[in-house]
């Protein structure tokens, strides 16, 4: 009898810890990360995702950030195209994936070049590396974004002039483009740096001196932003920012990341329409045939030269493919512990329509739970695509009974992951 | 003292949960910022097809056209495949980004009014409403020659003249009334109609 008002008063302490300690760690790591528990330095990847790569798209510079007591203690650009400073243009080895490494039998490319990984996650601790040997500095992190990002982060701190132009969230990322374009004079690189400073600070400023509600709307936005995979930080947050590192979190269950490369066609990846149509058989034995077709729609008058890889779960066995597309390379099938990999190169006309299907068969997809056999498809948007559309269509075996279906249908749109679902007797 | 620990670890879920819920009510009410420009009373007027000039430069508003006008975009791709080749300028895509965005382009006659270089950027070009909401230049397009000096160095050589084509993304349904060149002394005022 005694040891019961112990036990409640125990318990209810416990609650209390937890609870105080579920706020106190994210703000303590928010700390930590500010530079409040010792200097942190950070490399920021800004990514052109007009001009798509594995991880987001092109890198258009890369600045160094040391944080010091939630304040920058200084703040350093370098640029992919500067002709005086080639710390980007170092040739580093590529350790994968094999998809891209061998379609193209490359082992090296530049360092700006060399985000050809399948997610930001993959890549960040990469860069680390490569930069402490390129450049010989240690670095905590890597924040990614690209210029779905920035001019996201502009609609919060409105407007910024550098080198008396006036940059908002609706002319940035051509600005961004135009000055990594002239960087290469003297003048554009000055407004270039000019740009990314201001920027940076103001973020900053914004981050330590703004109001509760703009505060919660950066914050806000900074999780959307991670959400579509426009922002990357890497290690992950935890709490603070779910998801923020990039990587596929997909539980067990069928799979779909296209991956896409662009071959110097510019920056072409905002005129282009990407379509997923994705029909699944499922066979009484658990086992599935997949129809997977990749359309292109080009609304740009120059054709695109793209590298497409399509990851689904290992084990898949690809059984045709068809194409509508021209110059068409492929497909190359690789296999890894975490996917198989098909992996086509192909040129979009200008103006044009541009497909692949792949067929293939997936062994055990399907799965039982307490009130019947459920499947689930996950797809992993890839960093830096602006949005795509899904049709999912699933074939249920013959004589079963549909439950629930969750993004089955044609013509949905996702800006992040999607989740189709079905359960059935 | 049971029931009172009881009582605050459930004020303090409490608070944390209503924490969440205010900070989704804010969250959802994210500020976009509209931009405005005042046109100073010494501004120079031209309407469209007129020239209007300042100190260093003189421009002709010739026509404002969407993006996806065929001529438009036509004219846009030639000026791209010519600086492509000359100078490494990127191609820039006519299609705006989001269904609810437009690309308006307006075609401007830029000259040198001055015996000597004069200092250009295709940034101070901003397109103005009825009601002053300000869209400046997003990029810009023009022969081989006039790149090299308009776009890449950012000066005008003696006797530059060239039409240039100015990009701007506005929303769907933007009613344009002006264009405006902004860092010219005086600032140079173009009516759109």
């Amino acid at each position: 009898m005694r040891d019961h008002p112990h036990t409640a008063r125990y318990v209810t302490l416990a609650v209390i810890v937890i609870v105080i300690a579920s706020l106190l760690f994210p703000l303590l790591e928010g700390l930590g990360a500010a530079g409040f528990f010792g200097e942190k330095t950070y490399l920021i990847v800004l990514q052109d995702n007009s001009e798509i790569r594995g991880t987001g798209g092109l890198i258009s510079l890369v600045g160094v950030l040391t944080m010091r007591d939630g304040h920058i203690a200084s703040l350093q650009y370098h640029y992919s195209h500067s002709s005086s400073d080639p710390t980007l243009q170092t040739n580093v080895s590529l350790d994968g994936p094999e998809s891209f490494t061998s379609f193209f039998n490359v082992e090296t490319a530049a360092l700006f070049d060399s985000n050809v990984q399948y997610n930001f996650a993959s890549f960040a601790p990469k860069l680390q590396s490569d930069w402490y040997t390129v450049t010989g500095q240690k670095v905590d992190g890597v924040i990614g974004l690209d210029f779905t990002a920035v001019q996201a982060i502009l609609n919060i701190t409105g407007p910024i002039t550098a080198t008396g132009d006036v940059i908002t969230s609706r002319n940035v990322f051509q600005r961004l483009e135009y000055d990594s374009w002239t960087a290469t004079t003297v003048k554009g690189g000055e407004q270039m740096a000019s740009l990314l400073s201001t920027l940076t600070y103001e973020t900053l400023a914004l981050i330590v001196g703004a109001s509760v509600p703009q505060k919660l709307a950066l914050y806000n936005t900074f999780q959307d932003l991670a959400n579509e995979k426009h922002l990357f930080i890497y290690p992950d947050l935890g709490p603070l920012l779910r998801n923020a590192d990039g990587t596929s979190r997909a539980p067990e269950s069928d799979v779909v990341s296209v991956v896409d490369v662009n071959f110097g066609n510019g920056k072409s990846d905002f005129g282009i329409n990407r379509t997923i149509d994705y029909h699944v058989q499922l066979l009484p034995d658990g086992s599935t045939v997949s129809n997977l077709t990749l359309t292109y729609v080009n609304g740009d008058w120059w054709a695109s030269d793209l590298f497409s890889q399509a990851l689904v779960p290992p084990g898949a066995n690809l059984t045709a493919v068809h194409y509508v597309a021209r110059e068409f390379d492929g497909p190359q099938t690789t296999n890894s512990t975490n996917f198989t990999a098909f992996s086509s190169r192909f040129i979009v006309s200008p103006y044009a329509t541009a497909s692949i299907t792949y067929l293939y068969t997936l062994p055990d997809r399907v799965y039982g739970n307490g009130i019947g056999s459920h499947y689930d498809l996950y797809i992993a948007k890839q960093g830096g695509i602006e949005r795509y559309g899904l049709n999912a269509s699933v074939q249920l075996p013959a004589g079963a009974t549909l439950i629930h279906a969750e993004n089955v249908g044609s013509n949905l749109v996702f800006t992040d992951d999607a989740h189709v679902s079905v359960v059935y007797t | 003292m049971n029931r009172k620990l009881v009582a605050a670890a459930s004020v303090i879920l409490f608070l944390v949960i209503a924490l969440a819920a205010i900070a989704g009510t804010f969250l959802t009410t994210a500020p976009t910022y509209e931009v405005t420009y005042k046109e100073p009373a010494s501004a120079v007027h031209a309407s469209l097809g007129k020239t209007a000039t300042s100190n260093t430069i003189a421009l002709r508003l010739n026509g404002i056209a969407d993006g996806s006008d065929p001529a438009t975009r036509a004219a846009w791709a030639t000026l791209s495949r010519l600086a492509e080749n000359g100078t490494g300028l990127y191609n820039v895509s006519l299609t705006p980004r989001s269904p609810n965005d437009r690309y308006l382009v307006a075609n401007v006659t830029v000259t040198n009014a001055q015996p000597t270089q004069v200092p250009f950027s295709y940034g101070a070009f901003v397109l103005l409403t009825p009601n002053n909401t300000a869209y400046y230049a997003n990029y810009a397009e023009c022969n081989r020659g006039c790149v090299q000096q308009a776009l890449q160095n950012q000066t005008l050589n003696a006797g530059f003249s060239s039409d240039l084509y100015v990009l701007f993304s506005v929303p769907a349904g933007t009613n344009v009334q002006r264009i405006v060149y902004t860092t010219s002394n005086p600032v140079i005022v173009m009516s759109a109609a």
